[in-house]
């Protein structure tokens, strides 16, 4: 493989499509991450994710996009997990368990007395860059201008509610509407994510470039903007090698995160950082 | 003097405990309330209750004055994330303390400053926040709390994580801020002879007000007198002499 024939791939349309969308999901996932992984809710993308998986198949079943069925019914489900959390009789981890379970049985459920879809459902267990749209792209662009926006508009208020909670309320902060806006965000990005890296692995992008992040910086900001940096290289460079090498593209994608994330840790280790 | 909080009747239960019962008080502007009892008195519930973290009780409290939410600073009894690897700077946790979106950058970023030099803090601010000591933590804290400029500070036991020597300096500090600036201070705290030489007013709490009144009075109190026992009102009584002492 030479630089002439990556060049003759890039310019495929379905390939040029799955760098954007690619790219889309990079900058969401990484501008959220932070705050679910330093409030102990990384999990919450594991459990939408199999949320996920259902409306995907409830999706294929009616014949209708996966994204218009899954972000209501995604939306949702976070809340639900958030409302369930907050009660003081389920923790956080087995409220997603909860809702996880029951979703990825229904998934089954749905999968097993269908008569068979026309797209394989392992497109969207693991992710394929084929089963990217057009109209995919131009919803993406818009859910990750929103995402980008709402976060950049609340940034303040997410960052005092990330660190101290009780302070972020008692300064009149609105944690509850706060909570819903992260968690339905949240929603909204593993959604657009299971297309390229596909409902097994889209925990993986909110998580990796966040702890990767964390070991390269003291602030808060500058944290996301490595997160962010972590994200688009890991996404992008595994895309271009699951369409040189055949790979599949959402397990290329985590595999390169989780070497970024060794070789960080190693090298601050060695440097006496915080690793 | 302009009442500006005032807590009418609060009770608290969790379960079948009674953790606060039928409480009354006020603060006034320019007020330096001492809040004390012992271990297990109510005296996190009352404040909790009052900062609206606890949402279940009876009874009511009252902001009067104008005196919003936003006007409350707030100082807890230690670092209130304990992640020593949480990525922020001690610039970051200051800005915290501003919730008004609409001000100016430039503003900001002055203010922030000239509080933390004020404070002492000037050369901290770059720092992971994680990596400061104790009495550095609770310094950006009071910044945080101050950044805004309240009306009335709460405090939480704030030096029981501090060294002696510290302690001192730390309610100098705040005496100074009451004196220069205003600031009606509310300071809930178990020790006595440290803390309550600084405080005008007393609320003696055991799940009920056992005293409320000035510091001056403390011992004409009888009934503080028959429920806390002759040492401890004795140790109250050390307070007033004190009190005195200063300002003969």
């Amino acid at each position: 493989m030479n630089i002439t024939s990556i060049f003759r791939l890039l310019s495929y349309a379905f390939v040029q499509r799955a760098l954007i969308v690619g790219l889309l999901i990079a900058i969401s996932s990484s501008f959220l991450g932070i705050f679910l992984v330093l409030r102990k809710y990384s999990m919450i993308g594991d459990g939408l994710a199999h949320v996920s998986f259902a409306t995907v198949a409830l999706a294929l079943v009616l014949n209708q996009s996966p994204l218009i069925i899954s972000i209501p019914i995604v939306s949702l489900a976070s809340l639900l997990i958030l409302k369930l959390s907050e009660e003081n009789r389920i923790g956080g981890d087995a409220a997603i368990g909860l809702i996880a379970s029951t979703s990825l049985a229904i998934g089954v459920f749905i999968t097993s007395v269908s008569n068979g879809f026309s797209v394989d459902l392992s497109s969207y267990l693991f992710g394929s860059i084929l089963i990217i749209a057009q109209s995919d792209v131009y919803l993406s662009l818009i859910l990750t201008v929103l995402i980008v926006s709402l976060v950049l508009v609340f940034y303040q208020d997410l960052f005092a509610m990330t660190y101290d909670l009780d302070y972020a309320k008692v300064s009149g902060r609105k944690t509850k509407r706060l909570n819903q806006l992260l968690s339905i965000l949240t929603a909204i990005t593993i959604v657009l994510g299971i297309r390229v890296v596909g409902t097994m692995l889209i925990s993986s992008l909110i998580i990796f470039p966040t702890v990767s992040a964390l070991r390269l910086s003291n602030g808060f900001k500058s944290t996301i903007v490595w997160a962010v940096i972590i994200a688009i290289f890991s996404v992008l460079s595994g895309i271009l090698i699951s369409v040189t090498l055949d790979f599949p593209t959402g397990s290329s994608i985590v595999l390169i995160n989780a070497i970024l994330f060794g070789v960080i840790s190693l090298t601050m280790k060695l440097k006496g950082g915080s690793a | 003097m302009n009442k500006l909080l005032e807590v009418r009747n609060l009770s608290v239960n969790f379960g079948r405990v009674k953790a606060l019962d039928d409480i009354s008080f006020h603060v006034e502007a320019n007020d330096y309330l001492a809040i004390v009892g012992p271990n297990g008195s109510g005296k996190s519930s009352l404040m909790k209750c009052i900062l609206g973290l606890i949402e279940s009780f009876q009874g009511s409290y009252v902001y009067w004055d104008d005196l919003q939410r936003e006007d409350i600073g707030y100082l807890p009894q230690r670092s209130p994330n304990q992640d020593k690897h949480f990525p922020a700077t001690v610039y970051e946790i200051i800005q915290t303390g501003i919730t008004n979106k609409k001000i100016d950058r430039k503003a900001m970023h002055k203010a922030i400053v000239e509080l933390s030099r004020k404070l002492g803090i000037e050369e901290l601010l770059n720092q992971k926040i994680g990596t400061l000591s104790g009495g550095q933590s609770q310094r950006v804290f009071l910044a945080r709390a101050l950044i805004h400029k309240p009306k009335l500070l709460i405090m939480d036991e704030p030096t029981s994580a501090l060294d002696p020597t510290f302690r001192d300096e730390f309610y100098q500090l705040i005496k100074q801020l009451h004196d220069e600036e205003g600031v009606a201070i509310v300071l809930i705290s178990h020790d006595l002879s440290s803390v309550n030489q600084y405080a005008k007013n007393l609320l003696y709490l055991d799940q009920k007000v056992v005293y409320f009144g000035s510091v001056q009075n403390v011992c004409m109190s009888e009934a503080l007198m028959h429920q806390i026992g002759p040492q401890a009102t004795a140790a109250l009584c050390q307070v007033e002499n004190h009190e005195h002492h200063i300002h003969l």
